[in-house]
Formats: structure tokens, C-alpha cells, sequence
């Protein structure tokens, strides 16, 4: 089990009992998440049904004991959520992509729009930019070294 | 193993991300275990992350978070099915509905099912005694006019 996804001890065998603590996290990161789900669901109405579905479901549960990477595992239910929105209601075509004229320098941001915000599996990306899947991971090294 | 090279292939970022696959995310939680360098990395990446993520923040319509707080009071929260497999326990959501609940303040009311069949007699009969109180009102003006014509035809047979 991922150290970032919740743990299975609170939720075995166990209703939810503190909502409360659904609408703390709301408070401390509903922006943040607002604002991750707005970036894959650009549809207002939409992100913020996902929203509503992300701050009402017992997945976050394990976000709150996660002291260290609280906001990492609220961006990653939060994304996974979007995605999963997408999938279903949005349509999910993506524009098709020219690799020829794919430059070296906008790899990361593309790799990262594809993957993030449009729900690709590197595995896919890697097909479509005509690369290796370890470039798509650099990719992403890249993308961040940018905003430190 | 070299962490350098390991903390710049990208599978830190993959894996806080949640795009690492399941082998990934196992061999980071490893290596973040064994080499404190890639511990070192990963706290630091997840803090630009946030960083990033922080600055893209966009609040919510405040009717949002009155929704959460309804669904609280309700005790809506979705209720999630447990099932072992492999030694893992894992959660299931329940079927969901293949609509989506948009609007919340709106003007209208829900009512229980049987009141379509109530409302259907209600109006069925209101029909059948509209026709009938047109037809005795009908009937009953043809007999008083009858009435008076055997009054008129007794008296003049009476005045004969």
C-alpha cells in the first residue's frame, strides 16, 4: 500500500462517524482542490460536482492522518477523481499531436498536460510523442526543476 | 545504485503525482526507506509541488461547501463497500447513478412516488363528477320544463 493513500486500519469494518472532518479539510484545501479539478474539468458546473463527490467520499479519510503529505494525497484524490468525472461525462478527446513538431523544450509541459490534466498513462504519452517511457518521466523532473 | 540519477529520472514526481504504476510506486517507497538522500528528495519535491499547486488554488462558490455541510447533516456521505482480496483490503463504490445532481437551490420539492396514482384518481374523479353534475343539472332543468307544461296542459284541460 502507497504511504500516500489512505490506511486500510480506519476504514476496515468501520462506517464514517466524524464528517465534520470532511468539511475541516474542505476549509483548509477545497481551493487547491477546486483549482487541480478545474485545470482536467474546465467546466465550472461540472468541477464543482466533483468537488462535492471528493469532500464527500471516505477515500479522503486517510488524507487526514497523512500529516506529512496531506496536500500531495488531497491532489492525487483529487485528480483521480477529475479524471474519473472525465472519463464519464466530459468528452476526453484530446487533440491529436504532430511528434515531428513536438520541440524538445516543450516536452515537459506537454508531457505534463497529458498526463495530468488529460488522464494519459505515460505509457500512452510515450506512444503518442514517439518516445521512450523513461523520457516521459524525465519529463516530469523537468517540468518541476522549472518551479524551484 | 546512483540516487542522483534515480531522483532526476522523474519517478519521484511520478509517483507524488499518483502516475507512477504499482512496481514504481513500490520501488520509491523502498528506496525512500533504504537511502535518506531519496527520503531528502521526495519531501522536497512534494513541497514544490504544493508550492505549485497552491498558486493555482481557486476558491470555491461558497453554496459548495453549504452542500458538503447538507450532506453532512444528512449523513449522505457515499457509503463504500469493503472487500478482501489478496490480503488487501479494498473499497468499492457503490453503483452510482448514471445522472448527475446539478442543481441544489432550486424551487422545487420532492414528494413520495405514490402521490402520481393519488393525484391521477383525484383528477380522474373530479372529471366523472364534472360530467355528471352537468348531466342532472341538464336532466333536472328538461323535468322542471316538463313539469310546467303538465301544469300548463292540467289547467287548461281543468278550465275546459
Amino acid at each position: 500500500m502507497s504511504i500516500l493513500e489512505p490506511s486500510d486500519n480506519n476504514l476496515l469494518g468501520k462506517k464514517p462517524s466524524i464528517y465534520s472532518d470532511h468539511l475541516a479539510l474542505y476549509d483548509q484545501y477545497g481551493a487547491l482542490a477546486y483549482g487541480v479539478i478545474l485545470q482536467i474539468l474546465p467546466n465550472e458546473q461540472l468541477a464543482q460536482e466533483v468537488l462535492v463527490s471528493l469532500f464527500s467520499s471516505v477515500s479522503l479519510q486517510g488524507c487526514n492522518e497523512n500529516v506529512v503529505n496531506k496536500t500531495i494525497c488531497i491532489i492525487r484524490n483529487a485528480r483521480a477523481k477529475a479524471v474519473e468525472y472525465k472519463t464519464k461525462y466530459a468528452s476526453s478527446t484530446s487533440p491529436p499531436i504532430n511528434e515531428n513538431l513536438v520541440s524538445e523544450d516543450a516536452i515537459p509541459k506537454l508531457v505534463f498536460d497529458l498526463s495530468f490534466r488529460q488522464g494519459l498513462m505515460p505509457e500512452v504519452i510515450a506512444e503518442k510523442l514517439n518516445i521512450s517511457r523513461e523520457r516521459v518521466l524525465k519529463a516530469f523532473n523537468e517540468y518541476f526543476r522549472l518551479f524551484r | 545504485m546512483n540516487t542522483q540519477t534515480y531522483i532526476e529520472s522523474g519517478v519521484l514526481e511520478a509517483y507524488l503525482l499518483g502516475v507512477a504504476n504499482e512496481s514504481e510506486q513500490q520501488q520509491v517507497e523502498q528506496y525512500a526507506y533504504e537511502f535518506p538522500e531519496i527520503a531528502d528528495a521526495l519531501s522536497q519535491l512534494s513541497v514544490t509541488i504544493n508550492q505549485h499547486f497552491m498558486v493555482q488554488a481557486v476558491p470555491p462558490p461558497p453554496v459548495i461547501r453549504d452542500r458538503l455541510k447538507y450532506k453532512e447533516e444528512t449523513n449522505d456521505l457515499k457509503k463504500w463497500e469493503f472487500t478482501e482480496q489478496g490480503g488487501h483490503h479494498q473499497e468499492k463504490p457503490k453503483e452510482e447513478p448514471s445522472y448527475l445532481e446539478v442543481e441544489y437551490n432550486n424551487t422545487h420539492i420532492k414528494v413520495h412516488k405514490f402521490w402520481r396514482p393519488a393525484f391521477i384518481a383525484v383528477f380522474v374523479l373530479s372529471k366523472i363528477f364534472l360530467i355528471l353534475a352537468v348531466y342532472f343539472y341538464f336532466k333536472a332543468e328538461s323535468l322542471v320544463k316538463e313539469n310546467t307544461k303538465l301544469h300548463q296542459e292540467i289547467e287548461t284541460k281543468i278550465n275546459h
